[in-house]
């Protein structure tokens, strides 16, 4: 339908070179954003990461457990209450283990992977999500800035039990 | 209807083709049956997965909560592959053959090959669809490694995309070929050239789904061990994504063709609509990082390097054509003598003419939601907010339904008289159907951003197993705004595939004597003797009024981006 | 449309976007390098845990 002109490479008419430079500006403010928010913002993508392996990061995180363990919750999950530092969890189908125990305000370096498929950590209602991923030690540092009890949902499908993956992590003031 | 037949200079079989009553162009016989068929596969399979998209529908609204979990997960799978995947290309591809040979009054080249491709496609469709409701495939339409699915469900995904490779050879081959013979003088036509830059595209993709399932069929059948998931996760989108992105380039083609159709219009500027194609070409599939803005192992240079599309060059080219595809519909109009003000043009447009209301409809529900969430979402440190929450199929339904989906509909009603040669019945139902289908979707869209934006995970069977104080009781209200959404559209669905069975089977069988099916012009293309405007008529036709609705656009566009990183900012501290 | 101006020399950049086959094997390119390869070569670089 409808041959184009012999020669169709014309200058740009006013409107359309108007548009070109605004939407042209548009995307750099875009491409800016990411950058500047990375030098001011307080919330940022983790990249931080290790390779290992689920024997390895179970390993660490029964030795984490055995040393900050304070309880169990109703689901004999064990809750544990570190110190500011090295904290870890681990996601397999279908629970998030252990419960954490933390302060509002201190900075944890949260150590997230999973023992068997893809897991989706996803903390709400604050609403962060990062993948629970088998042989890589994810390292997210968190600063809870409100208290409170925090669900964690698993938001990647990992067979029949994933809507029930739902874990917990404790917030005191 | 007279065939005339081509004796080639070198070949030793002769084509066969018609000339078309309305458009002249020359119609290759074998290329005709190859796009029917092909056309006739995608609705077959619209028409599976928006049963499925219904059942799924009906689930997420917890009010209802129809399927069980087990069925859930499984209709799920099929349904993103069976629209995804199957509806789309098979549409896409019925477009290429349309494209490479009428367009250009040129012949099909190897139609056997071409024809084994197609039967290549459609095993490998029947073979992904049965083993998934089989239960052996229970893994979803990203089969994420280490969930693993039966061998057969990767042979079927394999075989169906060798099958779409072998259709883009013998697309480029079609091509190669007519500017050969000299069937056609100068540059390929723009919507061409538009489903060139989706060929481009398909090609990546494919290569990249090779490289992504075949290992995976190896690793199912016991190979070997370990395939590592952050490996898989940059693989499978390669293909997963840029198989979006040949939607969106197609999409535009039919745009241009859909306002050429019903209103006669022209590019305004061929250099500027072909060099947003070129920044399709060169830049969108970067944009395959946003589904990996949140994993392990990959650094901030790389996440924004490639989530920004290369500073957002390639969301520059769909900012081009957001203006373009208007402007050239509004000085079609303005030449057609609606020029008072801004906007009269859009008021006396053809809106009861199906392919203009798919066209409108498909644009604004795109642009306005698709686009503008999907960058926003994309954004490295945004996506932190929005990964795996209903955000997303918030976002890609209102892209590759209300869009794409809707304008291959639109473009649907013509090929019927123009290509089937039956007449088109129920025209009063394809009048309204663009605008209920198109309703429906946004309410979905919307439904299931609402309930993103309030943490509610997609791909998942029930939210009330969370502590309630984590999901706000206004989730079922935006859950059950998605499910109404669905019905209506599910209603537009069914009227879409009632009008095209029904004038498909029914219809007379005659050659098509006008180009638009309703509206009073009956063939724009020649009415208006369309032919590129001269330097005056450029200077007194000035898409003025489309010049408002993009300025208008950025506007809402940036006011939602902004309020994003608002969002963001009330989270916790996290780096 | 018509072959009047034979003699016209056709701009650079047309010629180049009329040219599918550098346009494919740009688009390839460059998306294997910067998102396949750099994406692929970060993964496998990763360190061990400590």
């Amino acid at each position: 339908m409808l041959q184009p002109q012999k020669i169709w490479w014309k200058p740009l008419g006013r409107l359309e070179k108007n548009w070109l430079l605004i939407a042209f500006v548009w995307s750099i403010v875009l491409t800016a954003m990411m950058p500047l928010w990375f030098f001011i913002g307080r919330q940022n993508v983790p990249a931080t990461s290790f390779r290992t392996t689920p024997e390895e990061f179970k390993e660490t995180v029964e030795a984490f457990v055995a040393k900050y363990q304070v309880g169990t919750d109703e689901n004999n999950v064990p809750i544990v209450a570190p110190p500011p530092g090295d904290v870890y969890i681990y996601g397999r189908q279908w629970q998030w283990y252990p419960v954490l125990k933390l302060k509002k305000g201190e900075t944890y370096r949260v150590h997230v992977s999973s023992l068997d498929v893809q897991h989706g950590f996803s903390l709400q209602p604050v609403n962060l999500t990062f993948m629970a991923l088998p042989n890589y030690d994810y390292v997210i540092t968190l600063t809870p800035t409100t208290s409170g009890e925090f669900t964690v949902v698993c938001n990647e499908y990992c067979l029949i039990g994933h809507h029930t993956m739902i874990g917990k992590i404790i917030i005191e003031e | 209807m007279t065939v005339t037949t081509f004796p080639w200079s070198k070949d030793r079989s002769t084509t066969e083709y018609r000339t078309c009553p309305v458009t002249t162009l020359k119609v290759d016989l074998a290329a005709e049956k190859l796009i029917i068929a092909n056309a006739v596969a995608a609705v077959v399979f619209l028409l599976i997965g928006g049963i499925f998209a219904l059942l799924l529908a009906l689930t997420r609204w917890q009010a209802i909560h129809l399927l069980n979990p087990v069925w859930f997960y499984r209709v799920l799978t099929a349904h993103g592959f069976d629209m995804l995947v199957l509806w789309i290309v098979f549409f896409e591809c019925a477009g290429l053959y349309f494209a490479s040979t009428v367009m250009l009054n040129a012949r099909q080249v190897a139609p056997k090959l071409a024809w084994s491709a197609f039967v290549l496609m459609v095993i490998g469709a029947v073979m992904v669809n049965v083993i998934v409701l089989m239960g052996k495939a229970d893994v979803l339409f990203t089969a994420y490694v280490p969930l693993k699915a039966h061998p057969l469900f990767y042979l079927g995904v394999i075989l169906f995309a060798v099958g779409a490779l072998m259709v883009i050879g013998i697309f480029f081959t079609n091509i190669v070929v007519a500017k050969r013979e000299k069937r056609y003088e100068g540059s390929l036509p723009l919507a061409v050239f538009g489903l060139v830059t989706a060929a481009i595209l398909a090609t990546y993709t494919l290569l990249a789904g090779a490289a992504t399932f075949v290992p995976a069929f190896l690793w199912s059948l016991g190979l070997f061990e370990n395939y590592d998931p952050g490996i898989y996760r940059n693989l499978f989108w390669a293909f997963g994504h840029p198989a979006q992105q040949i939607n969106l380039a197609a999409m535009v083609s039919i745009w241009y063709m859909l306002a050429t159709i019903t209103v006669g219009a022209t590019p305004i500027n061929e250099k500027l609509s072909r060099f947003a194609f070129v920044l399709y070409i060169f830049f969108i599939n970067l944009g395959s990082a946003h589904h990996l803005l949140v994993d392990p192992g990959l650094s901030f240079a790389w996440k924004v390097s490639n989530t920004s599309y290369a500073m957002y060059l390639a969301v520059l080219g769909s900012l081009i054509h957001a203006f373009s595809i208007p402007a050239a519909v509004e000085v079609a109009l303005r030449r057609q003598g609606h020029k008072r003000g801004l906007l009269e043009w859009l008021r006396k447009a053809p809106w009861g003419e199906p392919g203009f209301a798919a066209l409108v409809v498909s644009m604004f529900l795109f642009g306005w939601i698709g686009g503008v969430t999907g960058v926003t979402i994309g954004t490295e440190q945004i996506n932190m907010v929005a990964h795996n929450t209903m955000r997303i199929p918030g976002h890609f339904h209102a892209t590759v339904v209300a869009g794409t989906t809707l304008a291959f509909m639109g473009l649907t009603y013509y090929v019927i008289p123009l290509i089937f040669r039956r007449e088109l019945v129920l025209k009063s139902w394809a009048k309204w159907q663009p605008y209920i289908f198109g309703f429906g979707m946004a309410l979905v869209s919307i439904g299931m951003i609402v309930s993103g934006i309030q943490g509610i995970p997609r791909r998942h069977w029930d939210i009330t197993f969370v502590n309630p104080t984590a999901v706000p009781g206004t989730v079922n209200l935006s859950l059950a705004v998605m499910g109404v959404g669905a019905l209506i559209a599910v209603v537009g669905g069914a009227m879409f595939l009632i009008v095209v069975l029904a004038s498909v089977f029914l219809g007379q069988k005659r050659e098509a004597n006008r180009l638009t099916l309703l509206s009073g012009d009956e063939n724009p293309l020649i009415e208006h003797a369309v032919k590129p405007l001269t330097p005056s008529e450029e200077h007194r036709f000035q898409p003025k009024g489309t010049f408002v609705i993009v300025l208008a656009f950025l506007m809402f566009f940036a006011v939602y981006y902004f309020s994003n990183w608002w969002l963001l900012g009330r989270t916790w501290i996290v780096r | 449309m018509s072959n009047q101006d034979e003699k016209v020399e056709i701009p650079k950049g047309q010629k180049f976007f009329d040219n599918i086959f550098w346009l494919l094997a740009l688009s390839i390119l460059l998306s294997t390098v910067l998102y396949n390869v750099w994406g692929l070569i970060e993964l496998l670089t990763l360190p061990p845990a400590p």
